[in-house]
């Protein structure tokens, strides 16, 4: 899940603060990364097939399934997105942007996960597609799931990290890449998993502990008088749930977290779990992981803002640096290369998870059922381990032509769930005719390509917000709003498709 | 309020996260010997 805000505005140079690192620091995260890599060699003996490389043999226990769920979903991106938004709005974040993902997480887990246990063998989101609507459908879906799945979000977040840790950032991200390529080629998801709980412990734990020493350091809960004064009756907006933000603005961000519905990992991790009330668990357990991390993340941004109205940190402090600025100025040696290698940790498991998957998108859902139906196993099995580092190198490439986390994160999103939700969630619960899911997707697709055509060519790019609005009339249509215009295309291709097949679903 | 809930949040994260840390060591040997078992039979099979 990737929580960057839709509206976050304001943006400053990187500053490096790697001056705060040294040497024991660098030794924590270089132990980390060393045992990432002896974890991929010793899981290598268990790969067999693909599907034990692809879905760790559908073995996945309850523990197992919290830590890589919660773990892949927060990639860097939460963690400086999040931190990003409490510092620029407050709490308004996490009560209209994380919350309302807890309740689509709810329903994937209650709903949507128990009907997934009827498609016996399937693997990837796309072979639910293809079950129902044929191959056309499931290739369209599987590029949709591609351009979601390729990390690159967490590949520019990492190069945000380096800068700011101050090393180089070519080879900083040079050496995650291998290392996250390494574990990952040789175990699958199975090193996949186990790295992330890892990864998992990592994050959470650093955070734990960052959170009291970060209020201790402003001086304590009286940190919140630091706060902007609205100018509405004493209230802060940082401190209110609604921040002030109008209801359509609220309702935008709700809306995002329904793409959790059709998470490529979600899929996955279905059909890797040993039995479905694992899964169930895993995701109403990590419910509560993921509301403590936000809700942690939220305070820091507060806690970084409180500092620079303090002089703590200095006026010209970026959003996205809060949460690292504010740990790396107060934590003690050591404990900072293990913040620091949180966070990594938080990219590298969202970097191995969804590299896996945009493999397993181009190898087993593209190029096999397009090209070689009858590959085999051993085949497929060689061909995503490439893939795995391709993805890798590709994304890395991919992140430079993105100026900004939230433009790239918005795009992928937007692709995705306006090109695969509407099939996903009629096959899943209805008896769509099989016309009806292609034309769905491609409806989606074609909404979002004249959508964003649009708004290039009659919008404005607005300076202050730095996202581009198309004003018509009295209506102001922004970037943000590029999956709730594109849905609608997608219906009326779907309901179209199926009125125009005619015959029995 | 906002207190009650960072306290929570530390506790989920900290303490909370180290229980699942070992209820997942706990079940590793489980997952593995069911895939081993899994392997065994796809290997009887073929």
């Amino acid at each position: 899940m990737l929580m960057l805000l839709p509206v976050v505005a304001k943006t400053a140079a990187v500053t490096a603060l790697g001056g705060r690192l040294d040497r024991f620091d660098f030794a924590v995260i270089g132990l980390y990364l060393l045992g990432m890599v002896a974890l991929g060699a010793m899981l290598a003996t268990r790969i067999r097939a693909f599907k034990d490389y692809f879905l760790a043999s559908g073995a996945l226990t309850t523990p197992l399934l919290v830590c890589t769920l919660v773990s892949s979903y927060y990639g860097i991106d939460v963690t400086f997105g999040t931190s990003e938004s409490g510092y620029y709005y407050g709490v308004v974040a996490w009560f209209w942007y994380s919350l309302p993902y807890y309740f689509f997480i709810a329903s994937a887990a209650l709903v949507v996960a128990p009907r997934l246990r009827r498609y016996g063998g399937a693997m990837t989101l796309s072979d639910v597609l293809e079950r129902h609507y044929g191959v056309r459908t499931r290739v369209v879906g599987a590029m949709a799931c591609y351009v979601y799945s390729a990390p690159i979000i967490a590949m520019a977040g990492l190069m945000t990290m380096m800068e700011l840790i101050g090393v180089p950032t070519t080879w900083g991200v040079i050496v995650v890449i291998v290392v996250c390529a390494m574990y990952t080629i040789m175990g699958g998801l199975w090193a996949d998993a186990i790295s992330d709980t890892v990864q998992f412990v990592l994050m959470c734990v650093s955070l734990a502990i960052a959170i009291p020493l970060a209020i201790e350091w402003v001086g304590g809960w009286s940190f919140v008088t630091y706060l902007p004064p609205s100018g509405d009756g004493g209230l802060r907006n940082h401190l209110v749930h609604h921040g002030g933000l109008s209801g359509w603005m609220l309702l935008a961000w709700s809306l995002t977290g329904v793409t959790v519905l059709v998470e490529p990992a979600f899929y996955q991790r279905v059909f890797a779990a040993s039995d479905g009330r694992s899964v169930q668990r895993a995701l109403l357990v990590g419910i509560l992981l993921w509301a403590s991390y936000d809700w942690g993340a939220t305070l820091l941004g507060l806690v970084a803002h409180a500092a620079v109205a303090q002089g703590l940190l200095p006026e010209s402090l970026a959003g996205k640096q809060a949460l690292v600025s504010v740990c790396l100025e107060m934590l003690p040696t050591g404990l900072r290369g293990l913040m620091v290698g949180g966070i990594i940790a938080a990219a590298m498991s969202q970097v191995d998870s969804y590299a896996l998957l945009a493999s397993g998108n181009l190898v087993y859902d593209i190029y096999r059922p397009l090209f070689d139906r009858e590959a085999s196993d051993k085949r497929l099995l060689r061909l995503t381990r490439i893939g795995v580092f391709a993805v890798m190198f590709a994304s890395a490439l991919a992140s430079l032509l993105f100026d900004r986390m939230r433009d790239a994160w918005q795009f992928m999103a937007s692709v995705m769930a306006s090109v695969v939700l509407v099939p996903v969630m009629a096959a899943i619960f209805a008896r769509p005719r099989r016309a009806a899911g292609f034309w769905g997707a491609v409806g989606g697709l074609a909404g979002l390509a004249g959508f964003y055509a649009l708004l290039f060519t009659q919008g404005m790019k607005d300076p202050h917000e730095e996202t581009y609005i198309w004003r018509v009339g009295g209506i102001e249509l922004w970037q943000d709003y590029a999956v709730l215009c594109a849905l609608p295309a997608s219906l009326g291709g779907f309901v179209l498709g199926h009125w125009l097949e005619g015959g029995e679903p | 309020m906002m207190e009650l809930a960072t306290w929570v949040a530390v506790l989920v994260l900290g303490p909370g996260s180290m229980a699942i840390f070992v209820w997942f060591l706990f079940s590793l040997r489980d997952a593995l010997d069911g895939e081993d078992e899994q392997g065994r039979e796809r290997r009887d099979a073929g």
